[in-house]
């Protein structure tokens, strides 16, 4: 009975501590012998809990709840909360619709945005960061050249951007020169070019990170095995696409999937330039924004009809990067 | 053929080090020279200048008379090894082989007789066979370690083989005027102008100011007009003369498979055909390095360390390899090393280098034999050559402590009775500082019994037994004295010997300048 008042009286702390250090008690016979190698499993485990507690909670919340809270709304009524598939009939409705059709042209422009950061972005980068690892005359200036679209800020690009093809810009002039005839508000204020003139901003700017990869990757590649394959008479040319390609293969490869992951993400800075999408050059992930946050930019706030939106792209996503995965598997990685 | 000519080569770096000072070696046709020395002597950039992966900073570089300097290194018709194999990692062995081939194209006879039924019954059967051997690859990509299989494609291209012969010996090359030839050396010609022409610029422009410098740019133009020469001779013989016809092309699939074959059956490494380096054994890996040098059959081999990456029983085997695939192939060999054994044993010359500079050009034996100074004397032969500094006075040899010595370690004196035969050439170095040199194997030891015999007291302070040799450690005046003993000598650790030198087997070298005293 002693030992139970004993045992009750104790501070809520007290038997914290003492459930943390009660095998160390129980295998030394005092909590000051605990020091050493032999640490409390429990101890260990509290240190692991704590370190993960905070991004797992993150995840939890910021990923994987809105996730399965976004699966849920896909299917539900926007005004009452019933389940149904009103949402998929209404996106399929704005999908092809001859008039007002802003998903598809929303979806149209994503997979320009897509296709070329694909097929021209990343094909350049990779080409772009082996003169510059060949260190071709001027390549410090190149660099430089390259790498400040990640320094300076997205705003001050996208103005001085719009000053070089508005109609008086040099760009215009150039176009101009060539017989190319110029809209009269300028590239940007026109339907047919002003996704083009974005697009061709997000490849100006979008080498950066390509760059970089591509040439750490380059880096890597032995000395001496350029050098056997010069001797050999490989040109610049082979030398890229033989021997320079597949060493670095692991890295295009995950690159090329990052890549992926953004089929129905793949955007330019829409808000800076068009903001009102009064030029066709609304994208997907622009439109949802704007469904929800945009009601001065003819948003609905329907989170409903944008989830099961989101839902059908993943859908259809989902297979293609794991197709596109498992082909990059394929290729057996090299060891060097 | 490929005579090679390095004269007043100098290479400097950017950052203003000078890593090779007026390299001048003739090498000739077939010749196997190793450039030797001591890590940062400037024999792998050397060689690297040769192979045209450095620049040369100034000097010249002929192969057979015709000024390299500024020609590619693929047109070079060099084939180099490296010391870390330089595989392609991500091409199988038969594609490292392939992919220099592939690459090039050669000079490939025009034959008039191709119908000859004899002839065209030969290529059918071969054809058959290269199908076959096909079939044969394909199931050999996927089991490797299938011996029946080996054996089966073997006798396949042992066929393919002998068919060729056949046809070799039947075949009537064309015969006429070689207008591909013709046009090189027009080009040749006209490259070779423009050189000039370049060159008699910077003459004209800083002969005044630097006349020193300008006299190799006159030298220059002096050898690129024999070159003219040379080649307008050869041009105008080929406009009157009919030649046999070639035609310069890519390699067909078929011969391609054919060289590669025979390279991989000259090196043992059929087995190994369809793996990737990375599934190979360091040998091996050197095999295939070897085999993809062999390949493209070159004018000129260079190899720079190639044994280094490997272990000692395989560096005997593989030296041995090396040099069967020189007398086999008959081209002209550079060969790099730090190992005086590799030099020794493989050269038909050696260039011995350090910082730098040549210190001496020669056959393996009168490197041995006749050192020109006291660095090629203590770096050729193993063990290396013993020295002991002194000074020469009246026909005595007196030794002195090793400089940086307190006190002496073993013998604490040492005089040394000079032979007559050096006497007259050590007479201008009476009172002054020389160093004694002998090897190992030109002392004597016999161990002390008690009763005094001629030579000098020493003690023995280690003695290694390497089976009928015994090597006997002791010290003179600090300097540590090797003695190449037979094993029945009876010497042990700690026992006390005389040592004397056979007469005919020392050298003296100058105190200041360690220039061999002849």
């Amino acid at each position: 009975m002693e030992k139970d008042i004993a045992k009750k009286k104790k501070p809520l702390w007290r038997r914290i501590r003492n459930f943390f250090y009660e095998k160390d008690r129980k295998v030394f016979g005092s909590r000051h012998l605990a020091a050493g190698p032999v640490l409390s499993k429990r101890r260990t485990s509290l240190f692991i809990v704590a370190l993960l507690f905070i991004p797992i909670a993150h995840w939890l919340v910021f990923w994987l709840y809105i996730n399965i809270n976004s699966i849920f709304l896909a299917f539900q009524d926007f005004r009452t909360g019933e389940a149904t598939f009103v949402n998929f009939q209404l996106f399929w409705e704005k999908l092809t619709s001859p008039v007002g059709n802003e998903i598809g042209i929303a979806l149209r422009n994503t997979l320009i945005y897509f296709g070329t950061t694909v097929l021209v972005t990343m094909p350049l980068s990779f080409v772009i960061a082996y003169f510059l690892y060949k260190k071709i005359l001027g390549h410090r200036i190149f660099r430089i050249i390259f790498y400040l679209p990640a320094i300076i800020s997205g705003v001050a690009l996208v103005a001085a951007f719009k000053e070089m093809v508005a109609p008086y810009g040099f760009i215009s002039k150039i176009l101009e020169f060539f017989g190319m005839e110029i809209p009269e508000g300028g590239l940007l204020y026109d339907n047919t070019t002003a996704t083009g003139t974005i697009v061709v901003y997000c490849i100006l700017t979008g080498f950066t990170t390509n760059v970089l990869l591509f040439s750490g990757a380059m880096a890597r590649v032995p000395q001496e095995v350029l050098e056997s394959a010069r001797l050999e008479g490989c040109g610049s040319f082979r030398e890229l696409v033989e021997i320079i390609f597949p060493l670095i293969w692991p890295t295009f490869a995950t690159q090329l999937i990052f890549t992926m992951t953004g089929l129905f993400t793949a955007s330019g800075p829409i808000m800076l330039f068009d903001k009102m999408n009064n030029y066709e050059t609304i994208t997907i992930s622009y439109w949802i924004y704007r469904e929800i946050y945009g009601t001065g930019l003819g948003g609905t706030g329907n989170y409903n009809l944008v989830s099961a939106t989101g839902l059908v792209f993943t859908l259809i996503g989902f297979p293609i990067i794991m197709l596109t995965r498992f082909l990059t598997d394929k290729v057996e990685p090299v060891e060097y | 053929m490929a005579n090679l000519k390095l004269k007043g080569v100098n290479k400097v770096y950017p950052n203003g080090v000078q890593a090779v000072f007026d390299f001048n070696v003739d090498i000739k046709d077939k010749e196997f020279i190793v450039f030797v020395g001591p890590s940062g002597c400037g024999k792998s950039t050397t060689l690297r200048m040769v192979a045209g992966l450095e620049t040369i900073t100034s000097g010249e570089f002929y192969i057979d008379g015709q000024l390299m300097n500024s020609v590619e290194p693929k047109d070079r018709n060099i084939a180099m090894v490296f010391q870390n194999y330089a595989l392609y990692p991500h091409f199988t062995v038969y594609e490292n082989l392939r992919f220099a081939l592939k690459l090039r194209k050669v000079p490939r006879p025009i034959y008039t007789n191709l119908e000859d039924p004899e002839i065209v019954a030969l290529t059918k059967e071969n054809q058959e066979l290269f199908a076959t051997a096909n079939k044969y690859n394909r199931q050999f990509k996927k089991k490797q370690y299938d011996d029946n299989l080996l054996i089966e494609r073997r006798e396949v291209y042992k066929k393919i083989f002998e068919n060729e012969e056949k046809l070799q010996g039947l075949y009537v090359q064309a015969v006429g005027i070689d207008e591909y030839s013709i046009n090189k050396a027009t080009k040749l010609i006209a490259k070779l102008k423009k050189d000039i022409a370049h060159n008699e610029k910077i003459i004209s422009r800083y002969v005044e100011d630097y006349p020193e410098e300008t006299k190799r740019f006159v030298e220059s133009n002096e050898n690129i007009a024999k070159q003219i020469k040379n080649v307008e001779e050869k041009l105008e013989y080929l406009k009157t003369h009919e030649v046999p016809l070639n035609q310069v092309r890519h390699l067909t699939k078929y011969e391609m498979d054919l060289e590669i074959n025979k390279a991989a059956d000259s090196i043992d490494l059929e087995r190994y055909l369809y793996r990737k380096p990375a599934a190979l054994s360091g040998g091996q890996r050197q095999r295939v390095a070897l085999g993809r040098a062999i390949v493209r059959k070159p004018a000129v081999f260079l190899m720079d360390e190639p044994l280094s990456n490997l272990d000692a029983k395989l560096r005997v085997q593989t030296r041995s390899e090396i040099i069967k695939i020189h007398e086999r192939v008959g081209a002209t060999t550079i060969y790099v090393t730090h190992d005086q054994t590799e030099a020794m044993t493989m050269a038909d010359r050696i260039v011995v280098m350090k910082d730098g500079y040549i210190q001496q050009v020669g056959a393996p034996k009168e490197l041995f034999k006749d050192p020109a100074n006291k660095f090629v004397a203590s770096f050729i032969g193993s063990p290396a050559m013993n020295f002991i500094s002194g000074t020469y006075s009246n026909g005595v040899f007196k030794g002195e402590m090793k400089e940086g010595l307190v006190e002496a370690v073993g013998n604490e004196s040492f005089e040394y009775e000079v032979p007559s035969a050096y006497k007259a050439m050590l007479t201008p170095y009476e009172g002054k500082k020389v160093i004694l040199g002998v090897r190992p194997e030109d002392i004597e030891i016999k161990k002390a019994t008690g009763k005094k015999s001629g030579g000098t007291l020493v003690n023995c302070d280690y003695v290694e037994l390497l089976g009928y040799d015994l090597m006997v450690y002791a010290y003179i005046l600090g300097n540590k004295v090797v003695v190449k003993s037979e094993e029945n000598t009876g010497i042990a650790m700690g026992d006390d010997g005389y040592i004397t030198f056979k007469e005919d087997a020392v050298y003296f070298f100058d105190g200041e300048t360690e220039q061999r005293i002849r």
